[in-house]
């Protein structure tokens, strides 16, 4: 989540969006709420009440972060975390980059 | 698809396990065949070592080579346990240039050295297709036949299984046992090599998701065109340069 935010603050202006969503079905959103708070998270975050979301984009374990290109295509799936700060720059980078 | 096995608290990347797996089975393969081959299993442990551990080295360097931004905040992200951050193609040629080097001081012969990982090579590559078919990767294009798989919203050709299967029919082609004649050393690899790729010339037909070059021609096709071009090229050199078959290098028996 650290460094989600770190990616959001640096890549906002090119147009990236960070959608965090919660898996409030199975998690206590007063818990997440407070969770959010603590970390000065500023990017959007979900809540996903009845699993509707989990299931259309078949997640089969948490945290599973999807890379969204331009078009509106997935392009990249990561199961599973911490995702690496790295990494997420590497990806993000790639996307900025295409063209429109 | 399976990409998570979910073991109580433990949440496992099968196409990670089955990889590890395949390669345990290779590994313990291209040992068996090296003793009876007559080459110093030991040689061969520690090539196999030296090659995945430059190669995973290789494919981080390369993949921080490429995406230098990345890491100018965090170098420590060099470290990072995630698979994702690296580039199989500069892993590849890292670990097959140390293992060259490796296979040279250590005077190990080059084309039988390559006979005794092909069915190592072969069981990986089956390995491989069921890490794809786990994973959802590679898929198939859409297609509504008897056997299709419902995979990413969609009715898809079965592209993993249709490569684990011809991957399956090549390791039987190539599997040392008695009566398999494949001499002189290296025809057994270039078999395996140029079988895998015609193979893939045939099936990419079918995927869904390989870029397009040329009208239906796909960038994987070209490869597998020049590496099966390769393959027979050294082929026909070996087997004209060997005057074909000393019988002493023919197994005469299986070596399970």
């Amino acid at each position: 989540m650290p460094a989600m935010q770190a990616v959001y603050e640096e890549f906002g202006h090119y147009g990236v969006t960070i959608l965090a969503v919660n898996a409030s079905n199975q998690d206590d959103p007063l818990a997440a709420r407070r969770f959010i708070t603590e970390r000065g998270l500023t990017f959007p975050i979900l809540e996903d009440l009845t699993g509707a979301t989990a299931r259309t984009y078949q997640v089969s374990a948490l945290p599973t972060t999807f890379f969204i290109d331009r078009k509106g295509i997935i392009s990249k799936v990561i199961y599973g975390g911490p995702l690496a700060e790295a990494l997420l720059r590497a990806e993000i980078t790639r996307l900025v980059k295409e063209q429109p | 698809m399976l990409p998570i096995l979910n073991l109580g608290p433990l949440a496992i990347q099968t196409p990670g396990l089955i990889l590890l797996i395949g390669v345990w089975i290779g590994l313990t393969q291209a040992e068996k065949y090296a003793r009876f081959l007559k080459i110093d299993s030991d040689h061969i442990y520690s090539l196999s070592l030296l090659t995945m551990v430059a190669g995973i080295f290789g494919a981080r360097l390369s993949f921080a080579a490429q995406n230098p931004a990345a890491f100018q905040n965090n170098w420590t992200g060099l470290f990072s346990l995630t698979l994702q951050m690296m580039d199989t193609f500069g892993g590849g040629v890292i670990g097959l240039l140390a293992a060259f080097i490796y296979g040279q001081r250590k005077g190990l012969p080059f084309w039988k050295t390559l006979d005794v990982f092909t069915p190592g090579f072969a069981v990986l590559a089956i390995a491989f297709g069921f890490a794809q078919l786990s994973s959802g990767d590679a898929f198939g294009a859409p297609a509504n036949l008897p056997w299709s798989i419902h995979l990413w919203g969609e009715w898809r050709h079965p592209s993993q299984i249709y490569f684990i299967l011809s991957a399956g029919l090549i390791a039987l082609l190539v599997w040392p046992r008695s009566g398999s004649r494949f001499n002189p050393s290296g025809v057994r690899f270039l078999v395996w090599i140029g079988s895998s790729a015609l193979a893939r010339i045939f099936l990419e037909t079918f995927r869904g998701d390989s870029p397009i070059l040329i009208e239906s021609l796909r960038s994987s096709q070209i490869t597998a065109w020049l590496i099966l071009a390769g393959a027979l090229v050294l082929l026909n050199r070996r087997l004209t340069h060997n005057n074909i078959l000393p019988e002493a290098q023919t197994p005469q028996s299986n070596p399970e």
